[in-house]
């Protein structure tokens, strides 16, 4: 049986954005209906697909302290339990909103 | 004493001779001359509990002025003025180059407590006081000297017209690098109610400050002193300042470093968050053209930093051949979406404009947007002011600077120019307490919009901070709920802190733990026992201060929400972003309840005397109220 999958837009932006030196990624993740991909698996793909990210924005599975993840531009996330609906963007920015 | 001087000058320009020397003659105009012809400056103790309690920078500035005549017209002679230092400064600790500006502001009636940073806080210090008041008014154009203890009030007619830049380059030129000054521009000069005092580029902006100098005659004040306070523990606070420099280079702070605040520019566009056309949207076609991912492949692009800052946020870009913009969110915002404009060159040319003037941003893109949309409307008659020319977005800011043409009314500000225009203008006028709004559109983090409807200075996202928890898990930002009212008072009362410490907002992240780290950096400095639950008191105290400002100078509890733009309407763009005005109501109610004041908001005579007049602390080291300190 073939295993199922979701692709998951990534949109980047502030210091996200300037180390993986792109605006938008696509990543693809394993995902079945009842088992939606969840922001750590994302997190973690995302260290591979650009290491850059590592340190900073990312620390294995879990967003860096600096930086802040956003679903659809509604809610924002950090716990990395949690489930990617289908065809949710996630945003990764700065967390420091001020200035 | 440690940490502080436990003084500060009040001085009364009217009481101050005037030196028959002009500016051009001055005998100044060296360095290390000596200061001729001067008047010792009126010196006034503070007590040591009083410092204690009030720390410094807003917290003690707003102390201060609640024994002066804030009742008077912000703009009249009799209107006190007053910078602030803190323990802080002069001190090894990264950021800590700061002072607060503190008075009535002519363009709402209520607090005004601005920030700035670098040379005059380290060089006002010196001067030997904690603050430098100033009353009354020169009888001409004259520039205030303050040399140590030592006065004096030299004419400056022929200064009188120029911009910030120039008068401060002619100041050091003419007195030599070891003087900072802080200046106003020709909009301070005109009175514009939302002119700035600048220092090295730097602005006391928002409320007017710029004005309340004006009307004294005081083009700039000029500091320098030779007095050093000294530290409680200066090996422990060299130590800890390494650590906590060593820290602001790490991820905490990359955003500021990298990208300076605008950073915030994209991601608010998408979130819906980034005011434009007048509030009318949370979005705008065309900003990838005025972010700094943008500006910075397109122009050169230098990088800078306040003194005894090892941040640098700073992000200064090419305009033209002659000159460039230090370009920050907030002016983006202002001077770009806001007004419909996304060409760079417009925005930045807009912003140089601002600065030569010395004008707030804020201030100046929100009542030139609001002309807009009163055009828009055929409420008012200026067809060349429409939204997006950016032709006349500087041609705008030009007669608001001189106040000539519709200047004069540009210059009063949204509140007053929708009283003055009507038709219904006041229902989009967007102002609290008549401050205009900055860059965040309130039904997109309204955490933030609580904050700002109870803010003691108005719409005021820093004294807030509120927005913290807005783009963060711990709420949701498009709704209030049962801990809105909370995360806003904590916010502001962290605020409240970091801006009597002085230090700046953006080295926050860096701190492990906050008041635990603020009350380590107090023990350093001063050498008194403060612990993290003596600032959390703090922090209500200087709240509490704040708001029997504002009830002594006619505050209401109407004031304490959002113009009607904001409530019971979608965002266009982003319809679930709705303020529900009985939630708001609600909220309001229950930050009150939080702040332990009535349910009108006010503070109860045993709060408002703690205010004044805290009372000791049982177990610590005993602080006499009047006791005696040593000789300033």
């Amino acid at each position: 049986m073939s295993q199922a999958s979701s692709e998951i837009t990534v949109e980047l932006y502030g210091i996200a954005r300037q180390r993986a030196r792109t605006a938008q990624l696509q990543v693809t993740l394993p995902a079945t209906e009842s088992l939606p991909p969840t922001l750590g698996q994302l997190l973690t793909r995302l260290s591979q697909l650009q290491p850059d990210l590592e340190g900073e924005c990312i620390r294995g599975d879990q967003l860096g302290s600096a930086c802040a993840a956003n679903l659809d531009g509604k809610q924002f996330v950090r716990d990395p339990a949690t489930p990617i609906p289908v065809g949710v963007t996630v945003m990764l920015l700065s967390a420091d909103a001020g200035g | 004493m440690h940490g502080h001087h436990g003084c500060y000058y009040r001085i009364d320009l009217s009481q101050l001779p005037l030196s028959q020397s002009p500016l051009s003659q001055s005998p100044l105009s060296k360095a290390g001359e000596e200061f001729d012809n001067s008047t010792p400056a009126p010196v006034v103790r503070i007590a040591p509990s009083l410092l204690r309690a009030f720390v410094g920078g807003s917290g003690l500035g707003v102390r201060l002025l609640l024994e002066e005549a804030i009742e008077a017209d912000p703009l009249s002679a009799e209107a006190p003025l007053v910078i602030v230092f803190s323990p802080l400064v002069g001190s090894p600790l990264t950021t800590s180059a700061k002072f607060a500006v503190v008075a009535r502001s002519p363009l709402t009636g209520r607090l005004n407590d601005s920030l700035v940073s670098s040379g005059f806080a380290l060089a006002g210090k010196r001067t030997g006081a904690d603050a430098i008041m100033v009353v009354g008014r020169a009888e001409r154009p004259a520039v205030l000297l303050i040399d140590n203890d030592q006065l004096q009030l030299q004419p400056a007619d022929d200064l009188w017209g120029t911009s910030c830049r120039e008068t401060e380059s002619q100041l050091a030129e003419r007195f030599g690098a070891d003087w900072r000054f802080q200046v106003i521009g020709p909009a301070g000069e005109q009175l514009v109610r939302y002119a700035s005092a600048s220092h090295d580029g730097r602005h006391a902006g928002r409320g007017g400050h710029g004005a309340v100098l004006g009307a004294k005659n005081l083009k700039a004040i000029g500091v320098r002193g030779d007095r050093h306070v000294q530290w409680a523990e200066p090996e422990a606070l060299t130590r800890w300042a390494k650590q906590l420099s060593q820290k602001s280079f790490g991820p905490a702070t990359a955003k500021y470093r990298e990208l300076g605040t605008a950073a915030n520019l994209l991601a608010f566009n998408r979130l819906h968050c980034l005011p434009t056309r007048n509030f009318q949207q949370g979005s705008a076609e065309g900003v990838e053209a005025i972010a700094p991912e943008t500006l910075a492949v397109a122009r050169e692009k230098t990088r800078d930093s306040c003194a005894a800052c090892t941040i640098g946020c700073e992000h200064i870009y090419r305009v033209d051949k002659q000159k460039t913009a230090r370009v920050e969110y907030e002016n983006l915002f202002a001077l770009g979406p806001l007004c419909g404009v996304t060409d760079s060159q417009a925005v930045l040319s807009a912003s140089v404009l601002c600065d030569e003037l010395g004008l707030d941003t804020i201030s100046t893109g929100g009542s030139i947007a609001f002309a807009m949309e009163c055009v828009e409307r055929g409420l008012l008659a200026e067809p060349w002011l429409r939204f997006g020319d950016a032709n006349a977005l500087l041609r705008a800011i030009e007669l608001i600077g001189r106040r000539a043409g519709l200047g004069r009314l540009l210059g009063e500000g949204v509140r007053t120019m929708a009283a003055r225009i009507g038709g219904g203008s006041e229902a989009f006028a967007a102002h609290v307490k008549g401050l205009e709004l900055p860059g965040y559109e309130p039904r997109g983090a309204q955490t933030l919009a609580v904050g700002m409807a109870v803010g003691a200075r108005g719409a005021d996202h820093n004294r807030s901070g509120a927005y913290e928890a807005d783009f963060s898990e711990q709420t949701d930002r498009r709704t209030i709920d049962g801990n809105t009212a909370r995360l806003a008072a904590e916010a502001e009362d962290r605020a409240a802190v970091m801006d009597s410490l002085i230090l700046c907002k953006f080295i926050r992240r860096a701190l492990d733990d906050f008041y635990g780290d603020s009350a380590q950096m107090l023990r350093m400095t001063t050498g008194w026992d403060y612990d993290a639950a003596e600032l959390e008191t703090a922090a209500s105290r200087i709240i509490d201060a704040k708001k029997l400002f504002n009830q002594r100078v006619g505050w209401s509890r109407q004031e304490d929400t959002l113009p009607p733009r904001f409530l019971d309407a979608p965002l266009p763009d982003d319809p679930a972003a709705v303020i529900d005005s009985s939630q708001l109501t609600a909220a309001v109610r229950r930050y009150y309840e939080l702040r332990g004041w009535d349910r009108e908001g006010r503070l109860s005579p045993a709060a408002e005397a703690a205010a004044l007049r805290p009372p000791g602390n049982a177990g610590k080291t005993a602080v006499d109220w009047d006791s005696p300190v040593d000789d300033c």
